[in-house]
């Protein structure tokens, strides 16, 4: 196999556009996602908001954007893209769906983080006089902090893979570029390269949440 | 406030959870300003609900609780986080914050307070040398032993000077040796900042250590309550007997390896700083007989010796029925066995 020179004129713009949606979206994501997740943790019935029909419809909600295949969802919320950032089309126009779905996911990563807390903390805070902000603020969020690093890398990796289906709307990006050129134009070449820097991007991902959750890790 | 006036007042308290438990079935308590108050009892009678209900962790279902005049029920979200900040509480299983050090986590009520950086370091240095741990202020909980675990957590509970302090099962997750340290913490704090504290225990032993006046508790009901020394020697309801029983009812096997088959081996309950003493000096001189000991366990209630002798009468036959007549008149004898070669077929006594 040759590895042909428009390949290296291809990478970077494509490189960069991964970046660009995955960076973008896995912040906003994280900022949406996780506030979700702590309302639908703290909403349980005996947890320190408990409202047990609260939690039942936002837990309702979320599994029904979830249980949304991601290539239908892009196009469903179309009307609501154009709406948010003027244009449906490009990498701008898909972190809107990216987010949205990943939104979703990260608000039960972040449930799960959450609830590894053993509840007698948060008790013992709340007898010291906590408010139900300071015992989110103060308790909750800074104990669970390992877990929710993990919640943020498992996002960001399905991020990634999901960036790979934004070529649908023109959203570009590597996984884009490997579809169109390497399978669809039996470029075997680009499939690889491709390929492999997909499969870097996400061992970088996962090593540095893995890093950063055992160094905060103080159990 | 003297001495003597209720600090809490627990009025018929209620607690029925949703799943229909009645945890408990109209409580009424009332606790000192000043003393340790103790509840004992077993496992689900309803302690925990009960202590949980003092600072509202648990909202009860009907009933009165005051707490320095103040009507805990009816504060509103505001005036009970105030209140609660007047209430320190420790718990069994220490709830450390883990991603915090041991100063982190004594600071964080006083945070929570909104106390002022500078004056809650002061604060947190002093609660440090209070509990004895100032040498491990950046340690993590996780770096801890269990004593020094609950020390850490005293240091938190006691952050913005409480006047009541709530100890749940405090020292059951402990071994003996750490539970004496946590106890005798305790007292000392409490007698340092007049506090009022309540604890609870399922083990007799951690009551006796501390307590001033006692609660028995059995499913959701408050069975027995008076000062310690009297309510646990001179028991009368069957559970508080049977907690006397069980922490004295030690194994005493050793003690009846029969090594000397004459006379009359005895178990008898004494009460009382040197009663046991002069008990046996009686016994001796008025009856004319020799007393061995083989064996004695002594639990010390405040300043009051309290347990079993295992021990030997023998002589003239007579005099020796006469001497167990006595003890048994006084309600000394726990278990009489006729003689020690005919080994273990003996008759309990009652307490
Ligand atoms: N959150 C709860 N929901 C339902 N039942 C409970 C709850 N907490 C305690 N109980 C029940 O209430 C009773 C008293 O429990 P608890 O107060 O914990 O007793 P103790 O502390 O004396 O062991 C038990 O039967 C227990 O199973
Ligand atoms: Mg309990």
């Amino acid at each position: 196999m040759t590895i042909r020179a428009d390949v290296w004129l291809m990478l970077p713009p494509a490189l960069w556009e991964t970046l660009y949606m995955v960076g973008v979206s896995s912040f906003f994501t994280t900022l949406l996602g996780v506030p979700l997740g702590i309302a639908l943790t703290v909403t349980r019935p005996g947890h320190i908001l408990g409202n047990a029909v609260g939690n039942r419809v936002l837990g309702l909600v979320i599994n029904a954007v979830r249980s949304l295949p991601f290539a239908i969802f892009i196009v469903a919320i179309i009307p609501f893209t154009r709406l948010l950032v003027g244009k449906s089309i490009g990498p701008t126009a898909v972190i809107v769906p990216l987010t949205l779905a990943a939104m979703v996911l990260m608000a039960r990563q972040t449930e799960s983080a959450l609830l590894e807390v053993p509840y007698g903390v948060i008790e013992a805070a709340q007898s010291a006089g906590g408010s139900t902000g300071q015992l989110i603020w103060h308790v909750l969020l800074p104990e669970a902090l390992p877990g929710l690093v993990q919640a943020v890398t498992i996002t960001v990796i399905t991020l990634t893979g999901y960036s790979a289906m934004a070529g649908a709307v023109g959203g570009g990006g590597l996984g884009d570029l490997g579809i169109r050129y390497g399978y669809q134009r039996y470029r075997l070449d680009v499939m690889l390269i491709t390929s492999f820097l997909l499969i870097v991007l996400v061992q970088i991902i996962q090593s540095s949440g893995d890093w950063l959750a055992r160094r905060l890790n103080r159990r | 406030m003297t001495n003597t006036a209720a600090f809490i007042e627990i009025n018929d308290l209620r607690k029925t959870y949703p799943n229909g438990v009645e945890a408990l079935r109209g409580v009424s308590l009332s606790v000192k300003a000043g003393e340790i108050f103790g509840v004992i009892g077993s496992s689900g009678a309803g302690k925990s609900t009960l202590i949980r209900c003092l600072n509202r962790l648990e909202e009860p279902t009907a009933g009165q609780i005051q707490v320095d005049g103040r009507d805990i029920i009816s504060l509103n979200r505001e005036e009970l986080r105030q209140a609660r900040m007047d209430m320190g509480m420790i718990f069994q299983h220490f709830n450390l914050l883990t991603s915090r050090t041991v100063a982190g986590n004594v600071s964080l009520p006083l945070e929570l307070a909104g106390r002022r950086r500078g004056e809650t370091r002061e604060r947190v240095a002093e609660l440090l040398e209070l509990v004895g741990l100032s040498d491990r202020a950046s340690a993590y909980p996780a770096q801890l032993s269990g004593g020094q675990k609950q020390r850490v957590g005293i240091a938190r509970a006691l952050a913005n000077n409480p006047r009541v302090l709530l100890c749940d099962e405090a020292t059951s997750a402990l071994d003996p040796q750490n539970t004496r340290i946590i106890l005798s913490l305790i007292r000392d704090i409490q007698e340092r900042l007049r506090l009022t504290v309540v604890l609870i225990s399922h083990e007799m032993r951690v009551v006796t250590e501390v307590c001033d006046r006692v609660a028995v508790m059995e499913a959701g009901e408050v069975v027995e309550t008076g000062p310690l020394v009297a309510t646990f020697t001179r028991p009368r309801h069957p559970l508080t007997r049977h907690f006397v029983e069980t922490a004295l009812n030690r194994d005493d096997s050793s003690g009846r390896v029969n090594y000397q088959p004459q006379g009359i081996l005895l178990r008898i309950f004494f009460v009382g700083p040197e009663a046991e003493e002069s008990l046996l000096t009686r016994v001796i001189k008025d009856y004319g007989v020799e007393v061995n000991i083989r064996q004695g366990h002594i639990e010390h209630v405040k300043n009051m010796a309290f347990g079993t002798l295992l021990l030997d009468i023998y002589g003239e036959r007579k005099a020796c029925r006469a001497a167990i007549a006595y003890l048994r008149s006084r309600g000394q004898i726990l278990e009489e066995l006729e003689s020690t070669a005919t080994t273990d077929s003996g008759k309990e006594g009652q307490l």
